[in-house]
């Protein structure tokens, strides 16, 4: 039954995305724009990193190039995020026009309405500008990853975007009780700006924060700890795994609650 | 019973907020609410194929009453069954069960043509090849959709737009459909087409049928069942001829013009005590309750004056739903 579910999913998923895409095509200019805007505010960021820490050398145990990895690896798992999980910037639009009574009325769920309603495709210039940074940084570290690490680096990449879309959902999830909630939503956004550094040079109580509290760190640093092979503890493979797993199960079942709570507009 | 509905409420609680910057600044901390009490003690039976038409004044609880049938709203209070089913908790079950037009709001895809539309959503609700072939090609026909079905939604005219909604809400074949104003807008070719429809699929198909709407001739058409619904309570549950029998007393009414003048206009002391009679010269109009038959009065009238222009008028929905209304 489950399964049978799961492949309804699957199969239906493409066939929406395609749709939302032909349909957002209509704005051409738009897309570009959008995937020009999106590699800029990267390339940025990059600037800006090579600026501050171009004199020195490392930072509380980091080289220059392997916090040049753990940009590339948020600026991934960000892109992934954004490209794939556009759809949950909608949530407070639905609720305070009452178009969510649309997404109640069909035999999906509700979540899996709002991420096929949605993809961002520039989305993927930040996931193609992370991956670039991460060649670079591997090469001038002259790393080789085995085929293990890859296949490990694709899964915490996959669980690092579904930790920021969990989190996104959460605070969505707010809207059903309070209107306007994309400041705040804005807000856990700067948040995940601190992943792109390796929470190793920040004070303990941010360190604590960023792996337990909003657990955006199993996103980049974590990961790029064991890939990089600078870290052994199992929280650095293990833990990205079970940081998206809790996300995810906390996200949905408070997106459950939040939905019983909705009070439609009226009409 | 396809629809069962005991005890059925909905408050919606609103938080007010003060007016200006002082106001927004106070509600942060503590905010007043307000309960409306939209829906309250309904009870609701519908057996299958009935066609029932649900009417109130505005903010009476019509559209919310259905937002709880359909799955949509969470009840405060009461339970509902629709096809068995508890319309929230299992709401993908339900969901496949029901269609529901809301003329108000679009269930359609903005951008999409309405063919596309069409395909999305059979592939939503797995839709059968054969039945998704059949339904497509006797709603685009009889709703007459050919001209613009590959237009995108939001091009549609809004009695356009209602035809799409119509037919996207039954192509699944449900077993129930919730109609919430679905003639609101239309011209009157358009309407008549729609009620035709709701006729037809009613019939047809065996769908069982809740409909609410402003025009009281969809109500006359269409409904023989009728729940009234104010202030969130069912204030009536019957057919349209109970309905006029309770609320009509004193609106039937015989008009004539007398051939000759009279000074008074006698009636058989039985008739008299149910009748109050209005002269304008020689117009007359006599009206009476429903205990007094028209032709009796006719005949009693005939026997002693003599009468021409003779006029017979029933009850006018309007006025029996506007007595109700005042309730
Ligand atoms: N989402 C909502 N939040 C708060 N109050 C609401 C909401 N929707 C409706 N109400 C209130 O509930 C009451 C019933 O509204 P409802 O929309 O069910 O009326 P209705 O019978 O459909 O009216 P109409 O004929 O105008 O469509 C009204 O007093 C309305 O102000
Ligand atoms: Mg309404």
């Amino acid at each position: 039954m489950a399964v049978k579910r799961l492949w309804f999913y699957i199969k239906l998923y493409p066939y929406f995305v395609s749709r939302s895409i032909q349909s957002r095509m209509s704005y051409k200019s738009d897309f570009f724009l959008g995937v020009g805007a999106s590699a800029l505010m990267q390339g940025l960021g990059y600037v800006f990193i090579w600026a501050v820490f171009q004199g020195i050398p490392e930072m509380n145990g980091w080289s220059f190039y392997q916090m040049v990895f753990v940009y590339g690896m948020a600026a991934i798992s960000l892109g992934l995020n954004e490209f794939l999980f556009a759809g949950s910037w909608n949530v407070g639009k639905h609720v305070r026009d009452g178009s969510f009574d649309r997404l109640l009325l069909r035999p999906m769920g509700t979540l899996f309405s709002i991420l096929a309603e949605d993809v961002a495709l520039h989305g993927i210039g930040s996931v193609l500008f992370g991956l670039a940074v991460c060649i670079v940084a591997l090469c001038r570290l002259h790393l080789a990853l085995s085929l293990g690490k890859i296949l490990f680096w694709i899964v915490a990449m996959a669980c690092g975007s579904l930790i920021f879309f969990s989190v996104n959902i959460v605070c969505a999830t707010v809207s059903f009780w309070v209107t306007d909630i994309s400041s705040s939503m804005v807000m856990v956004q700067n948040v995940s700006e601190f992943t792109k550094y390796p929470i190793a040079i920040y004070d303990r109580k941010l360190q604590v924060f960023l792996t337990y509290v909003i657990p955006f760190a199993f996103s980049s640093y974590y990961p790029a700890g064991f890939l990089l092979g600078m870290e052994s503890s199992p929280i650095y493979w293990i833990g990205p795994i079970l940081a998206a797993a809790a996300a995810v199960t906390v996200a949905a079942l408070f997106w459950r609650y939040g939905t019983g709570k909705y009070q439609s507009a009226g009409g | 019973m396809v629809i069962q509905a005991t005890g059925l409420t909905k408050d919606y609680v609103i938080n007010l907020k003060g007016k200006g910057l002082k106001g927004m600044a106070k509600s942060l901390f503590k905010s007043e609410k307000k309960t409306v009490h939209a829906v309250q003690d309904v009870n609701l039976q519908m057996d299958e194929g009935e066609l029932v038409g649900y009417i109130g004044p505005n903010g009476a609880g019509k559209s919310t009453t259905i937002k709880m049938l359909s799955g949509i709203l969470a009840p405060t209070a009461g339970s509902v069954r629709v096809c068995g089913l508890d319309p929230q908790k299992r709401r993908i079950q339900n969901a496949m069960n029901i269609g529901a037009v809301f003329g108000q709001k679009t269930q359609l895809w903005w951008d999409l043509p309405v063919r596309e539309t069409f395909e999305l959503l059979r592939r939503m609700y797995n839709i059968p090849a054969d039945r998704y072939k059949k339904n497509v090609d006797e709603f685009m026909d009889f709703l007459d959709m050919g001209p613009f079905a590959d237009q995108a939604v939001r091009q549609l005219s809004l009695g356009q737009r209602m035809r799409a909604e119509i037919a996207a809400s039954l192509l699944h074949d449900p077993k129930v459909l919730f109609l919430d104003e679905p003639t609101i807008g239309l011209d009157v070719n358009v309407k008549v087409a729609v009620r035709e429809f709701v006729k037809k699929i009613n019939k047809e198909r065996g769908v069982t049928i809740l409909l609410t709407t402003h025009d009281l001739q969809d109500i006359e058409e269409l409904a023989k069942r009728i729940v009234v619904i104010n202030h969130g309570q069912v204030g009536f549950d019957g057919s349209q001829a109970e309905l006029a029998r309770k609320y009509a007393d004193g609106k039937h009414s015989v008009s004539f013009t007398l051939q000759q003048e009279v000074s008074d206009i006698l009636l058989p002391e039985g008739l008299a005590a149910h009748c109050t009679i209005q002269r304008e010269g020689r117009n007359v109009k006599v009206m009476h309750d429903s205990s007094v038959s028209s032709s009796d009065l006719i005949v009693a009238l005939v026997q002693r004056y003599r009468l021409t222009d003779i006029d017979i008028e029933g009850p006018q929905i309007e006025d029996v739903v506007m007595e109700v209304y005042r309730e």
